[in-house]
């Protein structure tokens, strides 16, 4: 994830014995926002790698601990030369810094780039939805290609210390040093999957040793909670661990509840490099803070590719107001129906518009139970989208008449935005129209 | 009639998105609770209970080796992470919107 936390990196790669570390700094998110800087500035567009390469390479260098990080975002090459930069400042000299450009485009080149795929025989239709490309194609402002191990596994060949990608699957950078290491074959479908399953596991570092958890109440050491380490062997099962003496906990509880996390059939867990089945797998605890997985399975990979393609999709805000007792509640709901009206006595046009109570159901909406006793504080917001910028302005600037015009003693009115959205296209691609290139420089 | 218990009170779960697809993992603490979870929760009455949130199809899996099911709800995050306007456009708290339902155990 990005941000994350720098000392805890640092404590695996200085006391955790391992050979190899990896960076997942992008959720499927990260990406059109990234897209849309690249858009702005072509020298931008990627995640930390400055903070990856300022204070985690050197580390790596000291202690012998090969790194992979996805922090190249929507721009791998821009990455690259800010991580030879920063390596050559803090005179890491002799260290091999490679990058892997894949499929990625942003403006003009996009829309070409489109044609040849349909050319090639992808549809490219909305991958949820079915929905043409066409609908938004006028819009369309980049493409990323989510590339399976290969080409890292490649670099760590080439002797890379550093492998900075962009729209990896996030799995896949765990797979890949462990297929390095061991010669796995492509091929091997029970190995790929097993090697996917530890990256599942390890991809969003606190998520598996007690971050995220149901059971935070007896998570020790939230402060200083350690990351996972994987301890991989030949065939592909491992024990997930941390550094004695870290915080946080490894159990078979944070394992099942990172290995279900954000998967749909888990029998058919689609990645570049496997078809996974988790329901194959087995985990048993192995220690104090050490549970083993095993015995997962994989089918062959699929013949397509995980695109997504980014769109402009209007403008969006959201604003704040709060109000306290006497009477919180009933002041914020007065607060947003006279806010409604006030929206209609103007003729702003939106296609969307959302009113919240935060502290009654901003996060579970109609699920949400009316509260039993009488709430101190709330806060009303407003989130609005629409094809114009002006009307969500105006939108925003209601929320601070309130205090004025207004039910009694509204305190602390912000907004933010707008902004405009980047939405984005999940699609297919195949294989076959996909190269990929590792290149390599030493400082 | 049995006895009901709310859903936080025999399992944990943690949920997740794809796009405009929420996935919540329901996992019990014990087999004997992963066969109530089986038996009661089944996609119907999720999609019955969360409709409030999920606008299109619910689906079930079994994770019998995880004592998992995983619900996987469709149209659930008010259009997905980029388009949403929610503040848990990413589903983070879908899991603890399904804890709440209540089922009748033996």
């Amino acid at each position: 994830m990005w941000p994350d936390r720098t000392d805890a990196a640092l404590e695996v790669i200085e006391k955790g014995s391992v050979a190899y570390i990896a960076f997942d700094t992008m959720a499927e998110m990260t990406l059109p926002g990234l897209q849309r800087q690249r858009l702005d500035s072509p020298g931008k567009g990627y995640t930390d790698i400055r903070r990856a390469s300022a204070e985690i390479l050197p580390a790596c260098m000291r202690h012998g601990v090969k790194m992979i990080t996805n922090a190249g975002g929507a721009n791998p090459e821009a990455a690259w030369q800010i991580a030879l930069e920063q390596a050559r400042a803090r005179g890491l000299k002799g260290a091999r810094i490679a990058v892997i450009v894949g499929d990625d485009t942003v403006g003009e080149a996009t829309l070409r780039r489109v044609r040849e795929l349909e050319a090639e025989g992808a549809s490219l239709a909305h991958a949820d939805t079915g929905a043409p490309l066409e609908s938004v194609l006028g819009r369309v402002i980049a493409m990323s290609v989510y590339l399976g191990h290969e080409p890292i596994a490649r670099a760590l060949a080439l002797g890379a210390d550093l492998v900075v990608t962009g729209r990896h699957t996030d799995s896949a950078m765990w797979l890949a040093p462990a297929a390095h290491e061991f010669g796995w074959r492509a091929d091997d479908w029970d190995v790929m999957a097993r090697g996917i399953v530890v990256g599942h596991l390890m991809e969003c570092s606190g998520h598996v040793t007690g971050g995220n958890f149901s059971f935070w109440q007896d998570v020790p050491h939230p402060d200083r909670l350690g990351f996972p380490i994987a301890e991989v062997y030949e065939n592909g099962d491992a024990i997930i661990t941390k550094v004695e003496g870290s915080g946080g906990v490894v159990s078979l509880r944070t394992c099942r509840e990172q290995l279900l996390y954000e998967i749909h059939d888990p029998a058919n867990y689609y990645t570049p490099d496997v078809v996974v089945d988790f329901t194959t797998l087995h985990l048993e605890e192995a220690g104090p803070d050490r549970v083993r997985v095993s015995g997962a399975t994989g089918r062959p990979r699929p013949d397509t590719l995980k695109a997504c393609l980014a769109y402009r999709d209007g403008y969006f805000a959201e604003g704040f107001t709060f109000y306290a007792w006497p009477g919180a509640l009933a002041k914020a709901r007065r607060a947003a129906e006279t806010l409604e009206k006030r929206y209609q006595r103007l003729g702003l046009r939106f296609e969307s518009l959302q009113m919240d109570i935060v502290g009654v159901n901003a996060l579970h909406g109609p699920l949400a139970p009316e509260p039993e006793c009488e709430l101190n504080e709330v806060a009303v917001r407003v989130a609005v989208k629409g094809a114009r910028e002006s009307d969500i302005l105006a939108a925003m600037r209601e929320i601070y008449a309130m205090d004025l015009s207004g039910p009694a003693a509204a305190a602390g009115a912000f907004h933010v935005g707008p902004r405009e959205m980047i939405a984005l296209w999940p699609t297919s691609v195949p294989r076959g129209a996909i190269a990929s290139d590792v290149r390599v420089a030493q400082v | 009639m049995g006895e009901t218990v709310r859903l936080v009170d025999i399992a944990h779960a943690r949920s997740g998105d794809k796009g405009d697809i929420c996935n919540v993992g329901l996992i019990a603490l014990d087999e004997q609770g992963y066969d109530m979870l089986r038996r009661e929760v089944t996609a119907e009455r999720v999609k019955a209970y969360m409709g409030g949130l999920v606008e299109g199809e619910v689906t079930r899996y079994e994770l019998p080796n995880l004592l998992a099911l995983n619900f996987v709800m469709r149209g659930a995050l008010g259009g997905g992470g980029s388009r949403s306007l929610r503040i848990d456009s990413l589903g983070k708290t879908m899991a603890g919107a399904l804890l709440r339902m209540e089922i009748e155990v033996d």
